[in-house]
C-alpha cells in the first residue's frame, strides 16, 4: 500500500515535471559518435567528432548538436541540424584543444543533441546525451602532414604476362622518402577518402599536403580552399605524375603559370640543381635507370626553378601568399633511390627509399620546415587603443585654467587696489588646491563614451587578381555588464575568442556554432563584461580589386579601383625590403621615394593624430615581423574604413579601421617617354654568378644584417620589373648608406666588358650618392639588371678588436624611356 | 628454487618450438613460390587502362566457347537525390557534388538528367552567389554535362563569375561549342586580370577561332610583357588556325631566342604545323639542327607529314634520337613511307631500351608480315635477332613469331624454352600456341611439359611464376594440337592445392576438349567440386570454377547439368558465363538427340 502510494505521488510528479513535448514527441536520435582520423589531438590541435543524427519521425525536425567538455573550459562547438522526415545525416563537428592542455593525458567530450526549443533531445524515453573520451597522441611528429595520393596500383591478374615494371606506389614512396630525410615521421593524415577538407580550420592542421591524386583536385571548391590554405603559410607538394596542368592552374596567383607542352621518357638523364645550395659533381647527379622514368614538359612563368633536366623544370616552386606550391614535374620514382641502410629501428621513423643526394635540399624545403608564419598571429594593441581612455576633454581643461587665471587677475586686482595684495600669498596657493581637486574629481567622474564598443582591426588582404581577400581581424569588446551577445559571420572562415592565457578561464561558455556551409556564429549566452577579445579569419569574394600603377618623370602614380574609398597612410610594397611612403596630392597618390622609410617613420605627416601614432605602430609590427620574408610584393598597403566585417549586435558601437592591401600592377610606360623609376620597384639580390651567399644580405626579406663583422666581396644585382624592359637609361642614381670605420669599401659596375669602379672610400661614415651617366654602364642595364660588385675590406690588421660595420641601404633609381 | 628453473625451461622449450614452428610456416609460405591470389577490385582498372601488351592464354578466348568473360568488375551506380541537391543544406549539397566528382570517371550516376537539372536550378538560387559553393556546383556540372549545349547553358549563367566562368571556359576548350569566342577575342584587346585567363583566351581561339584571329594572336606572341607559356600557346594556337604565312614569323620568332628562353625553336615549329610551303621547311630544316629535343620532334612530325622527302633525308637521325617517342615517330615513318626497306630499322629497335619504341618496332614487323611479300623478309630479320645476344629484342622477336605465326622459326621457339632471362621462356612458350608444329617439334614441347609437371609435383615447392606461366602455356599448344598423349597427366592438376592456377586452369580446360561429349562421370564429379568449392580459408579461384563449368558443358555427364545449373553466379558474372554456357550444351544436345529420335 506504501509502495503503491509512493508511486501514486512520484509518476504524476514526473509527468508533470518533464517536457513532454520534447520527451516524448521528439524523433531525432544520436546514432553514431566516432573521431575522424582527421583528427589531430594534442595541444594547440582540433579534434573532429563524426556525429549521426537520424530523424525516426514523419515531420521534418530542427535542432543543434553540441560539444561541451567536461572539464572547466569556457569553450563549446556546435552544429545546427535540419532532417527531412526519416532522414540520417553523418557530420562532422571541429573542436580545438586548448594549448595548455599540455599535460593531459586523456579527456571526454560530451555531446547533446538539443531540439529547437534548446531542451535536450530524447528518443524512446532516452535523453540524446554522449559522452566521447579521447587519448591525447603524443606520438604525433611535430610537423603535420596531410596525403591525398591516387589509388595504389592494382596488382595484375596472376595469369598476366609480361609483369608490370613496378607496382610500388611511387608518389607516395617519393613522399615518406623525403619525410624521414628531413627527420619527420612517416605519420600522415590520409585525406584521399573524404577529399581535401573545404574548411580552413581543418586545413590549418596541416603543414605540408602532398597531393597526386587527380580526382581530388577536380572539385573547384576544393581547389579555392587549397589556394586559401597557401596564401595562410601553407604548403602543397603536387606531384604531377597523374595530374595534369589544368588542376593546378587554378591555385596559382594571377601573375604565375604553368603549361604542359609534352611528355618525355627517360632511362637516363642529368639533373641541373639551381636550389641555391646544393653544389653537386655531373657523376652524381646522373641517374640510370632499366626502367622507365616520365617527365612531363612543362614551361611556367612566376616560380622558381630548384630543379631540370635537360632545360625542362623538374620541381618549380611557387610562392602563393605566404605558402609555398611545389610541383615535381619528373616522375616521383626519378627522385628516390632504395636506401642502404635504415634510417631508424623505429618503422614510423623509416623509409624504404631515400631521396638521391641532388634533392635532399628541396627535400628539407618542403618536408621539413613549418608553415610559413601569417600577420597579426600575435595579439596587437590597436583594438584595445582605440577603444579609448577615461580622459578629460582639452575644452575642459582649457576652460577651467582659462577661468582660474582670469578670476586669480581679477581677486589680485582687487587686493591690490585694497592695498592687501600680501594676502594673494594665501589665496594663491589654496585656490590652486582646489581647483587642481575639482579637476582630479572631474576626470573620475567623466567618461567619454559610456555605451558598449566593439573596436576592430582588420587586415584585408587581396588576392593578385584582386578577386576575394582574407580579412584577419582582431576586435575588441568593450561591456559595461554581462550580455547575451553572438557575431554572426558568412563565408569561408571563423571568429573565436582570443584569450592570451587559456588558464584564466572567462566566465560563460563561449560558442562556436555552424548552422550551414559558411554561416558561422561566436556566441555566449553571458558575455563577460569589460574588455574581451576575439579575432576572425574569413574569406571575401569581390570584384577588381586591383590597383594601377604608373611611372612618371617624377616617380609612380597609383589609381585605385573604381568604387575603393581612398586610403590614407599608404606604404608601396612593391619589392621585398624597400617600402616606400605615399604621398596623397589632391585626391592623387603618388610615391617617388624622396623620404625614406625609417624605423620611425612609416606615415608621412608633420603632425602625428592619435590614430597615426596606432597605425605607426601597426606598420612597425607588421613588416619587422617574421611573415614579411613571404610577405608577397607589389603591393600598396593602405588605411580605410572597416569593411565587411563580422556581424555584432547592433547596440554595440562599432570602431576601428581597415588596414587593406592590395595588388599593384605597374602599367608598360609609353615606348620613348622619359620616367624615373624608383628605388623601391628595383630588387637587389646577390647575383647567381657566384656559389654561396653572403650572410650581410637576406635576399628574402630584402635586408641587411644589423651588424657585420667580417668583410664582404659580393656581387649584387638590381633587378626592374619587366614591364620598363627593354629600357635605354638615361641615368642611374646610386645610394649606399654604409658606415664601415676603419674599412675600405668599394663598389664597381659590372658591364658586359669590363668592371667600372665607382666608389673607394676609407671609414666611410656618411650616406654615399653618385650619378652614372657613363655610356657601358647605362648600356648594361638594357636587359633590366645592374651588377655590382661590393667590397668591404675585412678587420683591421692592427684592431684590437672587433669593428662592426653596417648598412642603412642601398638603393638604384633609373631614369630612362622604355625601347620601343 | 627447482621449480621455478623447471617453469622457465618448458617457456623457453615451449617459445623456441614456436619460433621454429613459424619459422617453418613462413619458410613453406616462402618456398611455396609466388602469390597467386587475384585482386578482384582490379578487373575494372585493367579494363579501362590495358597494359602495353600481354600474352593471352589459349582457355581465355576459346573460339568454340566464343563467351566474353573476363574483367566483369564495374562499380556500383550511384544513386543521388536531386531533391537534396536542389532543396536541401549547403552542406549536403555538397556532399553531393563531391560525391558526383569522386564518381565521374565511372559515368555511373542513375538518373543523371535529373540530378544534373537539379545542379542548374541550385544554381540559379541567391544563396548560390556564394563563389566557394558555387564553384562545388559548377565542377559537377561541368563533369556532368554531356554535350556542347549542356554546357552552353552553363555559360550563360557563370558568364560574368569571374571565377567559375573559367571553369566552363576549359570545358568549352575541348567542345565543339564556340559559344565562348567573343569573349576570347574581346579579352585579346584589354589587358587580362590573370595569366590563366590569358591563357584561355589564347587557346580558345586556337581551338574555335578563324584566321582573322591570327593578327591578335601575333601581337599577343610579340608582346614584350607576354610570359613563356603565353607565347608558347600563341604559337600552338597560331599554328592550328594558319596553313600558310607564317613563315616570316617563325622566323622572326627564331631570331628572338634570347627573350623566349630556349624555346624560340619549339614556337617556331609550332607556328608551321600545318605549314606546307618551301620556306616552311626551310625554317623546320633549321629546327631540325637546334638543340631543342622538343622542337626537333615537332619540327621533324611536321616534315613527315608536308615535306616527307627532307624527312627521309633526316631519318636516320631520328632513329637513334635520345627522345623515344621521335624514334617511335621514325619508326612509323620508315614503315609508311617504304615498307621493304623498314625492316633493317625494324629489326635493330626491337632491341630498343625502350619498352613502348621496341613494342611498336614488333607490332610494325607484324604488321608487314602479313603482306605476303614481306613475311619472309620479315622472318628473317627476327631469325637474325634469334642469333644474337640481345634478351629484350629476343623477347619481342618470340612475341612476334607468335604474332605473325611465322611457323619456321618454330625450332628456334623450342631452343628459346630453355633460355634466360624468364621473359624469353614464357614468350616462346606463347608463341608456340599459334605455330604449325611438326611431330618432333610436338614431342620436344611435350618433352618439356612432362619435365615440368613432374617437378611440380616432385616437390611440395611450387614452381616459379615464370615456368608455371610457361607450363600453362605449353599444354595450351598441346591441347591446341590434340596431343591426347598428356590426357592422363592433365588429371593431376585438377586438385587445388598442389599446382600454381595458370596450369590447372590450362589442363582443365584440356580435359574439357580431350573428353568432349565423352560423359565421364568420374571427372565431372571432379570438375562439379571444383566449380563448386566454397571453402573459405583456401578459396577456388574464378578462373578454375569457369573453366570447370566450360569442360562441364563439353564433357556433357547428365549429372552435370544439374550441377551447372544449381549454381549461384548468373551471367555478366564469369562463372554465370560459363554455366549458361554448358547448359546451353547440354540444351543443344537434346535438341539433337529429339531431331535424330525424330
Amino acid at each position: 500500500m506504501k509502495q503503491y502510494l509512493c508511486r501514486s505521488f512520484w509518476l504524476p510528479l514526473i509527468l508533470l515535471t518533464c517536457p513532454i513535448d520534447s520527451a516524448l514527441a521528439d524523433s531525432a536520435e544520436l546514432y553514431g559518435l566516432t573521431q575522424s582520423t582527421r583528427s589531430r589531438v594534442c595541444a594547440g590541435g582540433m579534434t573532429l567528432v563524426r556525429v549521426g543524427v537520424s530523424n525516426h519521425g514523419e515531420e521534418p525536425w530542427t535542432g543543434k548538436v553540441t560539444l561541451k567538455w567536461k572539464r572547466r573550459v569556457g569553450r563549446e562547438s556546435a552544429r545546427e541540424v535540419k532532417l527531412r522526415p526519416r532522414q540520417r545525416v553523418l557530420f562532422e563537428v571541429p573542436m580545438e584543444i586548448p594549448q595548455n592542455f599540455k599535460r593531459i593525458k586523456r579527456f571526454d567530450l560530451e555531446v547533446t543533441l538539443f531540439d529547437e526549443g534548446g531542451n535536450i533531445a530524447a528518443y524512446e524515453g532516452a535523453p540524446q546525451q554522449r559522452r566521447i573520451g579521447f587519448m591525447m597522441d603524443s606520438q604525433l611528429p611535430p610537423l603535420s602532414m596531410g596525403t591525398a595520393i591516387e589509388a595504389p596500383p592494382p596488382k595484375y591478374p596472376f595469369w598476366y604476362w609480361p609483369l608490370p615494371p613496378s607496382t610500388e606506389q611511387n608518389t607516395f614512396e617519393a613522399i615518406m622518402a623525403a619525410r624521414i630525410d628531413a627527420g619527420n615521421s612517416r605519420r600522415a593524415v590520409g585525406l584521399e577518402h573524404e577529399g581535401l577538407p573545404i574548411e580552413q580550420q581543418e586545413w590549418q592542421l596541416f603543414d605540408l599536403v602532398a597531393v597526386s591524386d587527380p580526382n581530388l583536385l577536380l572539385d573547384h571548391a576544393s581547389r579555392l580552399s587549397a589556394k586559401q590554405y597557401l596564401e595562410r603559410g601553407g604548403r602543397i607538394w603536387v606531384q604531377m605524375d597523374k595530374l595534369n596542368c589544368d588542376s593546378i592552374q587554378p591555385l596559382l596567383t594571377a601573375d604565375q603559370c604553368l603549361m604542359q607542352v609534352g611528355v618525355i621518357q627517360l632511362h637516363d638523364f642529368v639533373v641541373e640543381v639551381s636550389d641555391g645550395v646544393s653544389d653537386f659533381a655531373e657523376r652524381e647527379r646522373t641517374v640510370h635507370v632499366d626502367s622507365v622514368i616520365e617527365m612531363k614538359r612543362l614551361v611556367q612563368a612566376g616560380g622558381t626553378v630548384t630543379h631540370s633536366i635537360d632545360g625542362w623544370p623538374a620541381a618549380v616552386t611557387f610562392n602563393i601568399g605566404y605558402g609555398q606550391l611545389v610541383v615535381t614535374a619528373l616522375d616521383s620514382s626519378g627522385w628516390i633511390s632504395v636506401r642502404s641502410r635504415s634510417a631508424s629501428r623505429d618503422p614510423l621513423m623509416d623509409s624504404k627509399y631515400t631521396m638521391y643526394p641532388w634533392a635532399k635540399q628541396l627535400a628539407g624545403t618542403i618536408a621539413g620546415v613549418a608553415r610559413n608564419p601569417t600577420p597579426l598571429t600575435d595579439q596587437v594593441n590597436y583594438p584595445v587603443q582605440r577603444l579609448g581612455t577615461a580622459v578629460v576633454p582639452r575644452l575642459w581643461v582649457l576652460f577651467a585654467l582659462g577661468s582660474y587665471c582670469l578670476v586669480l587677475i581679477a581677486v589680485g586686482f582687487v587686493q591690490y587696489s585694497g592695498g592687501r595684495l600680501a594676502s594673494m600669498g594665501v589665496i594663491v596657493p589654496i585656490s590652486a588646491v582646489i581647483v587642481a581637486a575639482m579637476m582630479l574629481m572631474g576626470r573620475n567622474s567623466i567618461n567619454p563614451d559610456q555605451s558598449e564598443i566593439v573596436s576592430r582591426l582588420q587586415l584585408v588582404e587581396y588576392a593578385s587578381d584582386g578577386s576575394s581577400a582574407q580579412i584577419t581581424e582582431q576586435a575588441a569588446l568593450k561591456l559595461n555588464s554581462v550580455h547575451d551577445i553572438r557575431l554572426q559571420g558568412t563565408g569561408l572562415g571563423n571568429t573565436e575568442p582570443d584569450i592570451a592565457d587559456e588558464s584564466e578561464s572567462p566566465p560563460g561558455v563561449f560558442q562556436q556554432s555552424q548552422s550551414d556551409f559558411g554561416n558561422w556564429t561566436l556566441g555566449n549566452y553571458a558575455w563577460p563584461a569589460g574588455v574581451s577579445r576575439v579575432r576572425s579569419d574569413y574569406r571575401i569574394y569581390c570584384k577588381n580589386q586591383i590597383v594601377s600603377a604608373e611611372l612618371t618623370s617624377s616617380g609612380v602614380e597609383l589609381n585605385l579601383p573604381d568604387g575603393q574609398a581612398k586610403l590614407q597612410d599608404a606604404i608601396l610594397w612593391f619589392t621585398r625590403g624597400n617600402p616606400m611612403l605615399v604621398s596623397s596630392v589632391a585626391e592623387q597618390l603618388f610615391s617617388s621615394g624622396e623620404i625614406k622609410v625609417g624605423k620611425q617613420r612609416w606615415i608621412l605627416s608633420n603632425l602625428m593624430t592619435e590614430e597615426q601614432n596606432r597605425r605607426l605602430e601597426m606598420y612597425q609590427i607588421l613588416f619587422g615581423d617574421e611573415s614579411s620574408k613571404t610577405r608577397p610584393t607589389r603591393r600598396l598597403y593602405g588605411w580605410s574604413e572597416l569593411i565587411e566585417t563580422v556581424r555584432a549586435p547592433k547596440s554595440l558601437k562599432q570602431v576601428g579601421a581597415s588596414l587593406q592591401s592590395m595588388p599593384v600592377v605597374l602599367q608598360r610606360p609609353e615606348a620613348g617617354v622619359e620616367f624615373e623609376l624608383p628605388y623601391g620597384l628595383i630588387e637587389l639580390r646577390q647575383s647567381g654568378n657566384q656559389p654561396g651567399a653572403s650572410t650581410a644580405y637576406d635576399d628574402r626579406s630584402g635586408t641587411w644584417q644589423d651588424e657585420l663583422t667580417q668583410g664582404m666581396d659580393r656581387e649584387f644585382e638590381f633587378v626592374m620589373p619587366a614591364e620598363v624592359l627593354p629600357l635605354e637609361a638615361k641615368s642611374i642614381l646610386l645610394e649606399f648608406d654604409v658606415r664601415a670605420p676603419q674599412r675600405k669599401v668599394e663598389i664597381w659596375v659590372l658591364t658586359q666588358y669590363s668592371e667600372v669602379p665607382i666608389l673607394s672610400a676609407d671609414s666611410p661614415s656618411l650616406p654615399w650618392e653618385t650619378t652614372l651617366t657613363q655610356p657601358e654602364i647605362l648600356e648594361s642595364v638594357r636587359d633590366g639588371v645592374l651588377e655590382v660588385r661590393v667590397h668591404v675590406s675585412g678587420k683591421p690588421k692592427n684592431a684590437s678588436r672587433v669593428i662592426n660595420w653596417y648598412v642603412g641601404h642601398f638603393h638604384a633609381t633609373i631614369r630612362g624611356a622604355v625601347q620601343p | 628454487m627447482k621449480c621455478d628453473s623447471f617453469l622457465y625451461l618448458k617457456l623457453i622449450i615451449a617459445s623456441l618450438g614456436t619460433l621454429c614452428f613459424v619459422g617453418w610456416a613462413g619458410a613453406q609460405e616462402g618456398l611455396r613460390g609466388p602469390n597467386w591470389k587475384s585482386d578482384p577490385n582490379s578487373a575494372y582498372f585493367f579494363q579501362t587502362h590495358p597494359p602495353l601488351f600481354r600474352l593471352e592464354h589459349a582457355w581465355e578466348h576459346d573460339p568454340e566457347v566464343n563467351v566474353d568473360w573476363t574483367l566483369r568488375g564495374r562499380p556500383a551506380n550511384l544513386s543521388l537525390d536531386s531533391d537534396t541537391l536542389r532543396n536541401g543544406s549547403k552542406h549536403e549539397c555538397l556532399l553531393g557534388t563531391r560525391q558526383i566528382i569522386r564518381n565521374i570517371e565511372m559515368r555511373n550516376i542513375t538518373q543523371a538528367e535529373e540530378v544534373e537539372a537539379a545542379i542548374l536550378d541550385r544554381l540559379r538560387s541567391t544563396e548560390a552567389r556564394d563563389v566557394t559553393f558555387r564553384s562545388a556546383l559548377v565542377s559537377a556540372a561541368i563533369l556532368m554535362a554531356d554535350s556542347p549545349e549542356d554546357l552552353e547553358s552553363l555559360w550563360l549563367l557563370e558568364e560574368s563569375n569571374y571565377e567559375t566562368r573559367m571553369l566552363v571556359e576549359k570545358a568549352l576548350l575541348d567542345s565543339r561549342s564556340s559559344v565562348a569566342i567573343s569573349a576570347w577575342r574581346g579579352r585579346m584587346n584589354q589587358r587580362p586580370r590573370s595569366l590563366r585567363e590569358q591563357l584561355l583566351a589564347v587557346q580558345g581561339l586556337g581551338a574555335h577561332g578563324d584566321p582573322s584571329d591570327l593578327p591578335a594572336l601575333k601581337t599577343c606572341f610579340f608582346s614584350p610583357t607576354s610570359v613563356l607559356p603565353i607565347q608558347l600557346a600563341a604559337a600552338q594556337s597560331m599554328g592550328q588556325l594558319a596553313t600558310k604565312g607564317l613563315e616570316a614569323t617563325a622566323r622572326e620568332a627564331l631570331a628572338e631566342k634570347e627573350k623566349l628562353t630556349g624555346q624560340a625553336d619549339l614556337t617556331a615549329a609550332y607556328m608551321l604545323k600545318k605549314h606546307n610551303s618551301v620556306e616552311s621547311a626551310e625554317v623546320l630544316g633549321r629546327i631540325l639542327n637546334s638543340s631543342n629535343r622538343a622542337a626537333q620532334v615537332t619540327a621533324f612530325e611536321t616534315l613527315t607529314r608536308h615535306h616527307p622527302k627532307i624527312a627521309q633525308q633526316n631519318l636516320k637521325q631520328f632513329l637513334v634520337h635520345p627522345d623515344p617517342a621521335a624514334r617511335r615517330l621514325a619508326l612509323r615513318f620508315a614503315v609508311e613511307s617504304d615498307a621493304n626497306s623498314s625492316l633493317g630499322f625494324l629489326q635493330e629497335a626491337l632491341g630498343d631500351i625502350n619498352l613502348k619504341t621496341r613494342s611498336q618496332a614488333r607490332t610494325h614487323l607484324a604488321a608487314l608480315a602479313t603482306d605476303g611479300s614481306l613475311k619472309q623478309g620479315v622472318a628473317e630479320a627476327a631469325a637474325k635477332t634469334l642469333q644474337e645476344n640481345d634478351p629484350l629484342a629476343i623477347e619481342q622477336v618470340c612475341i612476334l613469331v607468335g604474332e605473325a605465326k611465322l611457323s619456321s622459326l618454330a625450332a628456334g621457339m623450342i631452343e628459346m624454352l630453355d633460355a634466360k632471362p624468364e621473359a624469353t621462356l614464357v614468350a616462346a612458350a606463347w608463341a608456340l600456341q599459334s605455330l604449325e608444329l611438326d611431330a618432333e617439334s610436338l614431342q620436344a614441347v611435350e618433352d618439356r611439359m612432362r619435365r615440368l609437371t613432374r617437378r611440380n609435383f616432385a616437390s611440395k615447392n611450387r614452381l616459379p611464376r615464370s615456368d608455371a606461366l610457361q607450363l600453362s602455356y605449353l599444354i595450351d599448344t598441346l591441347v591446341i594440337n590434340r596431343v591426347d598423349r598428356i590426357r592422363p597427366l592433365l588429371d593431376q592438376f585438377i586438385p587445388k592445392e598442389d599446382a600454381a592456377p595458370p596450369p590447372r586452369a590450362a589442363a582443365i580446360w584440356g580435359l574439357g576438349i580431350f573428353e568432349a561429349g565423352s560423359q565421364d562421370g568420374k571427372l565431372a564429379q571432379k570438375l562439379a567440386e571444383r566449380l563448386h568449392d566454397a571453402d573459405p580459408d583456401i578459396p577456388e579461384e574464378t578462373i578454375i570454377k569457369y573453366v570447370s563449368a566450360i569442360a562441364m558443358g563439353r564433357i556433357l555427364h547428365p549429372s552435370s547439368e544439374e550441377q551447372l545449373d544449381v549454381h549461384l553466379d548468373r551471367p555478366p558474372f564469369p562463372i554465370g558465363l560459363a554455366t549458361q554456357w554448358g547448359l546451353q550444351q547440354f540444351a543443344s544436345q537434346s535438341d539433337g538427340n529429339t531431331e535424330e529420335s525424330r
